[in-house]
Protein backbone atom coordinates (compact mmCIF):
# COMPACT_ATOMS: atom_id res chain seq x y z
CA UNK A 1 0.00 0.00 0.00
CA UNK A 2 1.32 3.33 -0.98
CA UNK A 3 1.99 5.88 1.89
CA UNK A 4 4.54 8.33 -0.62
CA UNK A 5 1.58 10.72 -1.87
CA UNK A 6 2.04 13.61 -0.67
CA UNK A 7 0.26 16.02 1.62
CA UNK A 8 -1.08 18.06 -1.42
CA UNK A 9 -2.30 14.90 -3.48
CA UNK A 10 -5.91 14.31 -3.73
CA UNK A 11 -7.09 11.47 -1.18
CA UNK A 12 -9.50 9.86 -3.30
CA UNK A 13 -10.89 7.88 -0.11
CA UNK A 14 -12.34 11.28 1.03
CA UNK A 15 -14.83 10.81 -2.06
CA UNK A 16 -16.02 7.50 -1.43
CA UNK A 17 -19.35 8.41 -1.19
CA UNK A 18 -20.14 9.48 -4.27
CA UNK A 19 -17.91 6.57 -5.63
CA UNK A 20 -20.09 4.15 -4.23
CA UNK A 21 -22.87 5.38 -5.44
CA UNK A 22 -21.40 5.39 -8.95
CA UNK A 23 -20.74 1.71 -8.25
CA UNK A 24 -24.66 0.71 -6.95
CA UNK A 25 -25.69 2.51 -10.53
CA UNK A 26 -22.99 -0.44 -12.46
CA UNK A 27 -25.26 -3.29 -10.17
CA UNK A 28 -22.79 -3.41 -7.33
CA UNK A 29 -25.05 -4.95 -4.54
CA UNK A 30 -23.31 -2.63 -1.83
CA UNK A 31 -24.87 -2.51 1.49
CA UNK A 32 -24.27 0.09 4.63
CA UNK A 33 -22.32 -2.16 6.43
CA UNK A 34 -20.28 -1.95 2.99
CA UNK A 35 -20.25 1.95 3.35
CA UNK A 36 -18.93 1.31 7.27
CA UNK A 37 -16.21 -0.77 5.87
CA UNK A 38 -15.00 1.56 3.94
CA UNK A 39 -15.07 4.53 6.16
CA UNK A 40 -13.44 2.16 8.46
CA UNK A 41 -10.23 1.48 6.54
CA UNK A 42 -10.03 5.51 5.06
CA UNK A 43 -10.16 6.52 9.01
CA UNK A 44 -7.99 3.91 9.60
CA UNK A 45 -5.24 4.75 6.65
CA UNK A 46 -5.75 8.67 7.36
CA UNK A 47 -4.71 7.85 11.07
CA UNK A 48 -1.80 6.18 9.90
CA UNK A 49 -1.20 9.17 7.24
CA UNK A 50 -1.96 7.41 4.45
CA UNK A 51 -3.12 8.93 1.19
CA UNK A 52 -4.61 7.09 -1.32
CA UNK A 53 -3.93 9.48 -4.25
CA UNK A 54 -3.42 7.01 -7.41
CA UNK A 55 -6.26 5.74 -8.86
CA UNK A 56 -4.91 2.26 -9.28
CA UNK A 57 -4.21 2.12 -5.67
CA UNK A 58 -7.85 3.24 -4.88
CA UNK A 59 -8.85 0.14 -6.74
CA UNK A 60 -6.55 -2.27 -4.93
CA UNK A 61 -7.96 -1.10 -1.61
CA UNK A 62 -11.83 -0.72 -2.48
CA UNK A 63 -11.65 -4.03 -4.47
CA UNK A 64 -11.53 -6.26 -1.61
CA UNK A 65 -14.54 -4.39 0.37
CA UNK A 66 -16.72 -3.90 -3.05
CA UNK A 67 -16.11 -7.17 -5.24
CA UNK A 68 -17.88 -10.05 -4.30
CA UNK A 69 -17.07 -12.05 -7.46
CA UNK A 70 -14.05 -12.10 -10.09
CA UNK A 71 -16.23 -10.71 -12.48
CA UNK A 72 -17.02 -7.62 -10.42
CA UNK A 73 -13.50 -7.24 -9.55
CA UNK A 74 -12.42 -7.53 -13.41
CA UNK A 75 -15.47 -4.68 -14.41
CA UNK A 76 -13.95 -2.18 -11.49
CA UNK A 77 -11.20 -0.84 -12.98
CA UNK A 78 -13.02 0.10 -16.22
CA UNK A 79 -16.31 1.63 -13.95
CA UNK A 80 -13.18 3.67 -12.19
CA UNK A 81 -12.50 5.10 -15.26
CA UNK A 82 -15.41 6.34 -16.04
CA UNK A 83 -15.91 8.32 -12.64
CA UNK A 84 -14.94 11.55 -13.26
CA UNK A 85 -16.75 13.19 -10.64
CA UNK A 86 -14.02 13.40 -8.23
CA UNK A 87 -11.73 14.87 -10.45
CA UNK A 88 -14.48 17.46 -11.68
CA UNK A 89 -15.74 18.29 -7.85
CA UNK A 90 -11.67 18.99 -7.35
CA UNK A 91 -10.86 21.23 -10.04
CA UNK A 92 -13.74 23.46 -9.05
CA UNK A 93 -12.58 23.38 -5.49
CA UNK A 94 -15.89 22.08 -3.77
CA UNK A 95 -16.41 20.99 -0.28
CA UNK A 96 -16.44 17.36 0.36
CA UNK A 97 -19.62 16.41 1.96
CA UNK A 98 -19.89 16.97 5.83
CA UNK A 99 -21.20 13.18 6.00
CA UNK A 100 -19.76 10.62 3.39
CA UNK A 101 -22.37 8.41 4.92
CA UNK A 102 -25.53 11.02 4.32
CA UNK A 103 -23.94 11.90 0.99
CA UNK A 104 -23.55 8.00 -0.30
CA UNK A 105 -27.21 7.38 1.35
CA UNK A 106 -28.98 9.62 -1.32
CA UNK A 107 -31.02 8.66 -4.25
CA UNK A 108 -28.78 7.31 -6.85
CA UNK A 109 -27.51 9.87 -9.11
CA UNK A 110 -27.84 10.05 -12.76
CA UNK A 111 -24.91 7.83 -14.54
CA UNK A 112 -22.89 10.44 -16.47
CA UNK A 113 -20.39 12.68 -15.76
CA UNK A 114 -22.05 16.12 -14.65
CA UNK A 115 -21.12 19.52 -15.52
CA UNK A 116 -19.77 20.49 -12.12
CA UNK A 117 -22.05 22.87 -10.31
CA UNK A 118 -20.91 26.21 -9.06
CA UNK A 119 -19.93 25.92 -5.71
CA UNK A 120 -22.76 28.24 -4.13
CA UNK A 121 -24.84 25.75 -5.96
CA UNK A 122 -23.16 22.92 -4.52
CA UNK A 123 -22.84 23.96 -0.89
CA UNK A 124 -26.63 24.52 0.16
CA UNK A 125 -27.91 22.14 2.71
CA UNK A 126 -28.64 18.61 1.09
CA UNK A 127 -31.84 17.02 2.56
CA UNK A 128 -30.64 13.79 4.29
CA UNK A 129 -31.72 10.81 3.59
CA UNK A 130 -33.64 10.00 6.77
CA UNK A 131 -35.18 13.10 8.18
CA UNK A 132 -34.36 13.96 11.26
CA UNK A 133 -37.47 13.08 13.70
CA UNK A 134 -39.31 16.44 14.68
CA UNK A 135 -38.76 17.29 18.40
CA UNK A 136 -42.47 17.03 19.80
CA UNK A 137 -43.42 16.78 23.41
CA UNK A 138 -46.72 14.67 24.19
CA UNK A 139 -47.30 17.47 27.17
CA UNK A 140 -46.73 20.63 25.14
CA UNK A 141 -48.68 19.75 22.18
CA UNK A 142 -51.65 18.31 21.24
CA UNK A 143 -51.92 14.49 19.87
CA UNK A 144 -51.36 14.77 16.12
CA UNK A 145 -50.76 18.17 15.51
CA UNK A 146 -47.79 20.54 16.16
CA UNK A 147 -47.04 23.32 18.72
CA UNK A 148 -47.98 25.49 16.08
CA UNK A 149 -51.21 23.67 16.05
CA UNK A 150 -50.21 22.67 12.25
CA UNK A 151 -51.00 19.16 11.23
CA UNK A 152 -47.97 17.43 10.64
CA UNK A 153 -47.53 16.30 7.00
CA UNK A 154 -48.15 12.57 7.74
CA UNK A 155 -51.28 13.92 8.78
CA UNK A 156 -52.27 16.19 6.54
CA UNK A 157 -55.63 15.59 4.85
CA UNK A 158 -56.28 12.95 7.38
CA UNK A 159 -59.66 14.52 9.84
CA UNK A 160 -61.28 16.01 6.04
CA UNK A 161 -61.70 12.12 4.83
CA UNK A 162 -62.57 10.79 7.70
CA UNK A 163 -65.28 13.66 8.35
CA UNK A 164 -66.50 13.06 4.58
CA UNK A 165 -66.79 9.27 5.55
CA UNK A 166 -69.14 10.51 8.80
CA UNK A 167 -71.26 12.08 6.22
CA UNK A 168 -71.77 9.36 4.44
CA UNK A 169 -72.10 6.84 6.78
CA UNK A 170 -74.89 8.45 8.84
CA UNK A 171 -76.71 9.40 5.23
CA UNK A 172 -76.87 5.39 4.99
CA UNK A 173 -77.94 5.00 8.03
CA UNK A 174 -81.03 7.15 7.68
CA UNK A 175 -81.96 5.96 4.23
CA UNK A 176 -81.81 2.14 6.20
CA UNK A 177 -84.11 3.64 8.67
CA UNK A 178 -86.00 5.11 6.10
CA UNK A 179 -86.61 2.09 4.16
CA UNK A 180 -87.37 -0.03 7.44
CA UNK A 181 -90.16 2.12 8.74
CA UNK A 182 -91.20 2.80 5.05
CA UNK B 1 21.24 -47.58 -10.87
CA UNK B 2 23.02 -50.74 -11.67
CA UNK B 3 19.80 -52.84 -12.15
CA UNK B 4 18.95 -50.56 -15.19
CA UNK B 5 18.00 -52.60 -18.87
CA UNK B 6 20.11 -50.84 -21.36
CA UNK B 7 16.83 -50.00 -23.38
CA UNK B 8 15.65 -48.05 -20.24
CA UNK B 9 16.01 -44.69 -20.40
CA UNK B 10 18.47 -42.84 -18.55
CA UNK B 11 16.13 -40.64 -16.16
CA UNK B 12 13.99 -43.83 -15.45
CA UNK B 13 14.04 -44.58 -11.94
CA UNK B 14 11.70 -47.28 -11.04
CA UNK B 15 13.98 -50.39 -10.54
CA UNK B 16 13.37 -53.36 -12.78
CA UNK B 17 12.37 -56.54 -11.48
CA UNK B 18 14.27 -59.18 -10.33
CA UNK B 19 17.27 -56.86 -10.16
CA UNK B 20 19.86 -57.26 -7.18
CA UNK B 21 18.43 -53.99 -5.32
CA UNK B 22 15.40 -56.30 -4.83
CA UNK B 23 11.73 -55.03 -4.02
CA UNK B 24 12.70 -53.78 -0.50
CA UNK B 25 15.58 -51.79 -1.61
CA UNK B 26 15.12 -48.18 -0.88
CA UNK B 27 14.76 -45.97 -3.75
CA UNK B 28 16.12 -42.94 -4.17
CA UNK B 29 13.66 -39.92 -5.11
CA UNK B 30 14.48 -36.35 -5.47
CA UNK B 31 12.49 -34.33 -3.43
CA UNK B 32 8.96 -34.26 -3.93
CA UNK B 33 7.61 -31.64 -6.06
CA UNK B 34 4.98 -29.83 -3.84
CA UNK B 35 7.89 -29.75 -1.09
CA UNK B 36 10.18 -27.84 -3.59
CA UNK B 37 8.23 -24.82 -3.99
CA UNK B 38 6.94 -24.08 -0.81
CA UNK B 39 9.12 -21.35 0.81
CA UNK B 40 7.34 -18.46 1.89
CA UNK B 41 10.18 -15.81 0.98
CA UNK B 42 9.90 -16.99 -2.30
CA UNK B 43 6.17 -16.52 -2.77
CA UNK B 44 5.25 -13.04 -4.70
CA UNK B 45 1.98 -11.93 -4.20
CA UNK B 46 1.73 -9.32 -6.25
CA UNK B 47 0.44 -5.92 -5.33
CA UNK B 48 -3.27 -6.19 -5.57
CA UNK B 49 -2.99 -9.32 -3.67
CA UNK B 50 -0.70 -7.53 -0.35
CA UNK B 51 -3.69 -4.64 -0.77
CA UNK B 52 -6.58 -7.34 0.01
CA UNK B 53 -4.60 -8.79 2.85
CA UNK B 54 -4.13 -5.16 4.04
CA UNK B 55 -7.54 -4.29 3.86
CA UNK B 56 -8.45 -7.74 5.75
CA UNK B 57 -5.79 -6.87 8.58
CA UNK B 58 -7.34 -3.25 8.94
CA UNK B 59 -10.89 -4.65 8.98
CA UNK B 60 -9.94 -7.64 11.21
CA UNK B 61 -12.03 -9.56 8.51
CA UNK B 62 -11.70 -13.28 7.12
CA UNK B 63 -10.07 -13.03 3.62
CA UNK B 64 -11.24 -15.22 1.11
CA UNK B 65 -9.05 -16.14 -2.04
CA UNK B 66 -10.67 -17.24 -5.03
CA UNK B 67 -8.97 -18.26 -8.51
CA UNK B 68 -7.91 -21.32 -10.23
CA UNK B 69 -5.99 -24.48 -9.03
CA UNK B 70 -2.40 -23.63 -8.69
CA UNK B 71 -2.70 -20.02 -8.70
CA UNK B 72 -1.39 -19.44 -5.20
CA UNK B 73 -4.17 -19.11 -3.01
CA UNK B 74 -3.07 -21.72 -0.21
CA UNK B 75 0.51 -20.26 -0.39
CA UNK B 76 -0.32 -16.86 0.50
CA UNK B 77 -1.22 -18.07 4.14
CA UNK B 78 2.09 -19.56 4.31
CA UNK B 79 3.68 -16.41 3.15
CA UNK B 80 1.63 -14.46 5.48
CA UNK B 81 2.12 -16.39 8.86
CA UNK B 82 5.99 -16.17 7.82
CA UNK B 83 5.87 -12.10 7.20
CA UNK B 84 3.70 -11.27 10.86
CA UNK B 85 6.61 -14.25 12.17
CA UNK B 86 3.79 -16.71 13.26
CA UNK B 87 5.61 -19.85 11.83
CA UNK B 88 3.07 -22.29 9.92
CA UNK B 89 -0.51 -21.24 9.54
CA UNK B 90 -2.90 -23.40 11.27
CA UNK B 91 -4.31 -25.51 8.07
CA UNK B 92 -8.07 -26.89 7.82
CA UNK B 93 -8.49 -29.01 4.76
CA UNK B 94 -12.57 -28.93 3.67
CA UNK B 95 -14.04 -31.93 3.31
CA UNK B 96 -17.52 -32.14 1.44
CA UNK B 97 -18.79 -33.11 5.24
CA UNK B 98 -17.12 -30.71 7.36
CA UNK B 99 -19.62 -29.27 9.63
CA UNK B 100 -18.90 -25.45 11.54
CA UNK B 101 -18.70 -27.70 14.48
CA UNK B 102 -15.68 -29.56 12.53
CA UNK B 103 -14.20 -26.05 12.01
CA UNK B 104 -13.61 -26.16 15.68
CA UNK B 105 -13.40 -29.25 17.46
CA UNK B 106 -14.28 -32.99 17.04
CA UNK B 107 -15.27 -35.37 19.63
CA UNK B 108 -14.92 -39.38 19.39
CA UNK B 109 -17.90 -40.45 20.80
CA UNK B 110 -17.29 -43.76 19.18
CA UNK B 111 -13.64 -43.84 20.77
CA UNK B 112 -15.17 -43.13 24.13
CA UNK B 113 -17.90 -45.76 23.74
CA UNK B 114 -15.75 -48.39 22.84
CA UNK B 115 -13.78 -47.50 26.12
CA UNK B 116 -16.98 -47.58 28.70
CA UNK B 117 -17.57 -50.52 27.22
CA UNK B 118 -14.37 -52.36 27.73
CA UNK B 119 -13.71 -50.58 31.54
CA UNK B 120 -11.02 -48.35 30.05
CA UNK B 121 -11.47 -44.67 31.66
CA UNK B 122 -9.70 -41.83 30.17
CA UNK B 123 -10.03 -38.17 30.49
CA UNK B 124 -13.18 -36.39 28.55
CA UNK B 125 -10.91 -34.29 26.60
CA UNK B 126 -8.48 -36.99 25.30
CA UNK B 127 -11.51 -37.65 22.78
CA UNK B 128 -11.32 -34.07 21.67
CA UNK B 129 -9.45 -32.96 18.90
CA UNK B 130 -9.72 -29.46 17.62
CA UNK B 131 -9.93 -28.11 14.29
CA UNK B 132 -7.94 -25.52 12.68
CA UNK B 133 -10.27 -22.38 13.90
CA UNK B 134 -10.51 -24.45 17.28
CA UNK B 135 -7.16 -24.44 18.15
CA UNK B 136 -6.53 -20.66 16.99
CA UNK B 137 -9.36 -19.82 19.81
CA UNK B 138 -7.93 -21.72 22.31
CA UNK B 139 -4.20 -20.83 21.73
CA UNK B 140 -5.49 -16.69 21.27
CA UNK B 141 -6.09 -16.89 25.49
CA UNK B 142 -2.93 -18.92 26.30
CA UNK B 143 -2.59 -22.08 28.11
CA UNK B 144 -3.92 -20.41 31.55
CA UNK B 145 -6.55 -18.86 30.65
CA UNK B 146 -9.63 -20.36 32.34
CA UNK B 147 -12.66 -22.26 30.58
CA UNK B 148 -16.34 -20.87 31.61
CA UNK B 149 -18.48 -23.45 32.93
CA UNK B 150 -21.50 -23.78 30.25
CA UNK B 151 -24.68 -22.25 31.64
CA UNK B 152 -27.18 -24.97 32.88
CA UNK B 153 -24.19 -27.12 34.35
CA UNK B 154 -23.47 -27.65 37.77
CA UNK B 155 -20.57 -26.59 39.52
CA UNK B 156 -20.17 -29.11 41.46
CA UNK B 157 -17.51 -32.61 39.89
CA UNK B 158 -19.77 -34.55 37.57
CA UNK B 159 -21.23 -37.72 38.64
CA UNK B 160 -19.70 -41.24 37.26
CA UNK B 161 -22.47 -42.55 35.33
CA UNK B 162 -21.17 -44.51 32.65
CA UNK B 163 -24.09 -42.98 29.79
CA UNK B 164 -22.69 -39.89 30.65
CA UNK B 165 -19.97 -37.82 28.63
CA UNK B 166 -18.95 -36.40 32.12
CA UNK B 167 -18.03 -40.33 33.27
CA UNK B 168 -14.14 -39.69 34.11
CA UNK B 169 -12.55 -37.51 36.29
CA UNK B 170 -12.69 -34.10 37.34
CA UNK B 171 -13.47 -31.02 34.25
CA UNK B 172 -10.76 -29.28 32.66
CA UNK B 173 -10.12 -26.19 34.25
CA UNK B 174 -8.23 -23.83 31.72
CA UNK B 175 -7.30 -24.11 27.85
CA UNK B 176 -4.54 -25.72 28.25
CA UNK B 177 -6.38 -28.84 29.78
CA UNK B 178 -7.81 -29.49 26.64
CA UNK B 179 -4.77 -29.70 24.26
CA UNK B 180 -2.02 -32.05 24.80
CA UNK B 181 0.60 -31.35 22.30
CA UNK B 182 3.08 -28.28 22.77
CA UNK B 183 0.49 -25.19 23.82
CA UNK B 184 1.97 -22.33 22.16
CA UNK B 185 2.13 -18.51 24.09
CA UNK B 186 -1.46 -16.66 23.52
CA UNK B 187 -0.49 -15.02 20.77
CA UNK B 188 -2.23 -14.46 17.15
CA UNK B 189 -2.76 -17.29 14.41
CA UNK B 190 -2.71 -17.37 10.97
CA UNK B 191 -5.73 -19.99 9.87
CA UNK B 192 -6.20 -21.82 6.83
CA UNK B 193 -9.36 -22.93 5.78
CA UNK B 194 -8.64 -24.43 2.37
CA UNK B 195 -11.44 -25.23 -0.49
CA UNK B 196 -14.13 -24.13 1.50
CA UNK B 197 -16.21 -24.91 -1.53
CA UNK B 198 -16.39 -27.96 -1.13
CA UNK B 199 -18.63 -28.09 2.43
CA UNK B 200 -21.89 -28.01 3.06
CA UNK B 201 -23.66 -24.58 2.45
CA UNK B 202 -24.27 -23.41 5.99
CA UNK B 203 -20.58 -24.24 6.76
CA UNK B 204 -19.34 -21.12 5.90
CA UNK B 205 -21.64 -18.73 7.88
CA UNK B 206 -21.33 -20.82 10.77
CA UNK B 207 -17.78 -20.54 10.40
CA UNK B 208 -17.92 -16.27 10.45
CA UNK B 209 -19.97 -16.49 13.47
CA UNK B 210 -17.28 -18.37 15.62
CA UNK B 211 -14.74 -15.80 14.34
CA UNK B 212 -16.58 -12.89 15.36
CA UNK B 213 -17.25 -14.32 18.81
CA UNK B 214 -14.57 -15.93 19.58
CA UNK B 215 -15.79 -18.38 21.74
CA UNK B 216 -17.50 -22.04 21.51
CA UNK B 217 -19.12 -24.61 23.69
CA UNK B 218 -17.97 -28.07 24.20
CA UNK B 219 -21.36 -29.40 25.36
CA UNK B 220 -19.50 -33.06 25.77
CA UNK B 221 -17.09 -31.39 28.41
CA UNK B 222 -20.07 -28.85 29.71
CA UNK B 223 -17.70 -26.15 28.91
CA UNK B 224 -16.67 -22.85 27.03
CA UNK B 225 -13.86 -21.98 25.52
CA UNK B 226 -13.39 -18.52 25.67
CA UNK B 227 -10.52 -17.00 23.07
CA UNK B 228 -8.95 -13.45 23.64
CA UNK B 229 -10.56 -10.90 21.09
CA UNK B 230 -6.60 -9.23 21.63
CA UNK B 231 -5.86 -12.39 19.49
CA UNK B 232 -8.18 -12.45 16.58
CA UNK B 233 -6.91 -14.81 13.96
CA UNK B 234 -5.90 -14.25 10.82
CA UNK B 235 -8.43 -16.58 8.63
CA UNK B 236 -7.87 -16.95 4.80
CA UNK B 237 -10.13 -19.07 3.46
CA UNK B 238 -9.24 -20.43 -0.26
CA UNK B 239 -12.11 -21.71 -2.62
CA UNK B 240 -11.80 -22.85 -6.19
CA UNK B 241 -14.84 -20.52 -7.32
CA UNK B 242 -16.98 -17.78 -5.51
CA UNK B 243 -20.10 -19.73 -6.75
CA UNK B 244 -21.68 -21.50 -4.33
CA UNK B 245 -20.87 -19.36 -1.56
CA UNK B 246 -23.81 -17.63 0.32
CA UNK B 247 -24.24 -14.13 0.03
CA UNK B 248 -24.61 -13.20 3.65
CA UNK B 249 -21.09 -15.05 3.68
CA UNK B 250 -19.26 -13.02 1.42
CA UNK B 251 -20.51 -9.85 2.45
CA UNK B 252 -18.98 -10.55 5.61
CA UNK B 253 -15.25 -11.58 4.05
CA UNK B 254 -12.77 -9.54 2.23
CA UNK B 255 -12.62 -10.79 -0.91
CA UNK B 256 -10.25 -11.18 -3.88
CA UNK B 257 -9.66 -13.09 -6.87
CA UNK B 258 -5.90 -14.04 -7.91
CA UNK B 259 -6.74 -13.69 -12.05
CA UNK B 260 -4.51 -15.98 -14.20
CA UNK B 261 -1.29 -14.82 -14.63
CA UNK B 262 -0.69 -12.77 -18.07
CA UNK B 263 2.84 -13.53 -19.33
CA UNK B 264 4.92 -11.07 -17.86
CA UNK B 265 3.47 -12.21 -14.41
CA UNK B 266 4.07 -15.73 -15.03
CA UNK B 267 7.78 -14.87 -15.63
CA UNK B 268 7.89 -12.68 -12.51
CA UNK B 269 6.40 -15.36 -10.38
CA UNK B 270 8.52 -18.19 -11.81
CA UNK B 271 11.82 -16.36 -11.61
CA UNK B 272 11.16 -15.57 -7.70
CA UNK B 273 10.93 -19.55 -7.43
CA UNK B 274 13.96 -20.08 -9.04
CA UNK B 275 13.31 -23.50 -10.55
CA UNK B 276 16.50 -25.58 -11.41
CA UNK B 277 16.26 -25.50 -14.69
CA UNK B 278 16.62 -21.43 -14.48
CA UNK B 279 19.33 -21.82 -12.15
CA UNK B 280 21.31 -23.62 -14.48
CA UNK B 281 20.98 -21.49 -16.81
CA UNK B 282 19.80 -24.08 -19.38
CA UNK B 283 18.85 -22.77 -23.09
CA UNK B 284 16.09 -24.78 -22.63
CA UNK B 285 14.48 -21.93 -19.98
CA UNK B 286 13.32 -19.74 -22.22
CA UNK B 287 12.38 -22.04 -24.93
CA UNK B 288 10.39 -23.66 -22.29
CA UNK B 289 8.76 -20.22 -21.14
CA UNK B 290 7.76 -19.29 -24.49
CA UNK B 291 6.34 -22.52 -25.11
CA UNK B 292 3.88 -22.46 -22.61
CA UNK B 293 2.47 -18.90 -23.38
CA UNK B 294 1.79 -20.33 -26.47
CA UNK B 295 0.42 -23.51 -24.98
CA UNK B 296 -1.35 -21.95 -22.22
CA UNK B 297 -3.33 -19.91 -24.83
CA UNK B 298 -4.42 -22.66 -27.02
CA UNK B 299 -5.60 -24.32 -24.01
CA UNK B 300 -7.54 -21.47 -22.51
CA UNK B 301 -9.05 -20.86 -25.85
CA UNK B 302 -10.84 -24.74 -25.64
CA UNK B 303 -10.26 -25.96 -22.39
CA UNK B 304 -8.78 -25.64 -18.64
CA UNK B 305 -5.85 -23.50 -18.35
CA UNK B 306 -2.49 -24.60 -17.08
CA UNK B 307 -1.74 -22.78 -14.01
CA UNK B 308 1.26 -21.24 -12.66
CA UNK B 309 2.52 -24.49 -10.42
CA UNK B 310 1.97 -26.92 -12.92
CA UNK B 311 4.20 -24.88 -15.03
CA UNK B 312 7.10 -25.10 -12.29
CA UNK B 313 6.00 -29.04 -12.38
CA UNK B 314 6.64 -28.80 -16.25
CA UNK B 315 9.92 -26.97 -15.52
CA UNK B 316 11.26 -29.64 -13.73
CA UNK B 317 10.16 -32.51 -15.79
CA UNK B 318 11.97 -31.01 -18.18
CA UNK B 319 15.35 -30.68 -16.11
CA UNK B 320 14.62 -34.35 -15.07
CA UNK B 321 13.90 -36.24 -18.35
CA UNK B 322 15.89 -34.17 -21.05
CA UNK B 323 19.72 -35.03 -21.59
CA UNK B 324 22.15 -32.37 -20.27
CA UNK B 325 23.65 -31.70 -23.41
CA UNK B 326 20.29 -30.66 -25.75
CA UNK B 327 19.95 -27.31 -26.37
CA UNK B 328 16.66 -27.09 -28.06
CA UNK B 329 13.36 -28.28 -26.43
CA UNK B 330 11.71 -29.37 -29.60
CA UNK B 331 14.59 -31.53 -30.89
CA UNK B 332 13.74 -34.38 -28.79
CA UNK B 333 10.05 -35.03 -29.29
CA UNK B 334 9.85 -38.35 -26.89
CA UNK B 335 11.19 -36.12 -23.93
CA UNK B 336 8.84 -33.53 -25.04
CA UNK B 337 5.82 -35.49 -25.48
CA UNK B 338 7.09 -37.08 -21.40
CA UNK B 339 7.07 -33.90 -20.02
CA UNK B 340 4.49 -31.82 -21.61
CA UNK B 341 2.22 -34.83 -19.56
CA UNK B 342 2.46 -32.65 -16.94
CA UNK B 343 0.44 -29.59 -18.34
CA UNK B 344 -2.12 -31.73 -20.09
CA UNK B 345 -4.71 -33.50 -17.80
CA UNK B 346 -7.35 -34.69 -20.21
CA UNK B 347 -7.54 -36.59 -23.10
CA UNK B 348 -8.58 -33.39 -24.72
CA UNK B 349 -5.62 -31.45 -23.36
CA UNK B 350 -3.33 -33.98 -24.87
CA UNK B 351 -4.87 -33.39 -28.43
CA UNK B 352 -4.54 -30.35 -28.44
CA UNK B 353 -0.90 -29.94 -27.12
CA UNK B 354 -0.32 -32.49 -29.55
CA UNK B 355 -1.50 -30.55 -32.41
CA UNK B 356 -0.07 -26.96 -31.44
CA UNK B 357 3.36 -28.76 -31.22
CA UNK B 358 2.94 -30.62 -34.23
CA UNK B 359 3.73 -34.00 -32.11
CA UNK B 360 3.15 -37.47 -33.57
CA UNK B 361 -0.17 -38.64 -31.63
CA UNK B 362 1.71 -42.11 -30.80
CA UNK B 363 4.29 -39.90 -28.75
CA UNK B 364 1.62 -38.89 -26.48
CA UNK B 365 -0.19 -41.88 -26.12
CA UNK B 366 -2.75 -41.08 -29.08
CA UNK B 367 -1.81 -43.22 -31.95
Amino acid sequence: MTGAASATDPDLLEYFAPLLRHLRNHRFQLSIVDELRVLTLHQELRRRGIRISDRIELVRVIAPIVCRSADEQERLSDILDSWKIVAERQAAGVARPTSNLQESRRAPADESPRPVPKVQAAIPAQAPWIPAPAVTSRSSAPRGRASNGSMPPNRRGFLPWVGGGAVLALLLIAYLLWVSLA
Amino acid sequence: MPDKDATQPDWWVVPQRGGTQGKAASLRLPEPFFNRYKDPDRYDPGAALIAAVNVALILGQPLLLTGEPGSGKTRLAYWLAAQMGLGDPLVQAVKSTTSGKDLLYSFDELARFRDAQSGASRPQQEYLEFGALGRAILFSGGRERRLKRDAGRSESPPTRDAGSALDTGALPQTHGALFSGDFPPAQRQVVLIDELDKAPRDTPNDLLTEIEGMEFPIPELGVRVMGDTENLPVVVITSNSDKGLPEPFLRRCVYHHIPPADDRRRREIVERQQPKLMVKESPLYDQAMEMFDTLHEAIGREGRRPGTAELLAWLDAIDAVYPPDCKVLRDDKIALAVTIKTLAKTADDVKLIARVLELDPSLVGLG
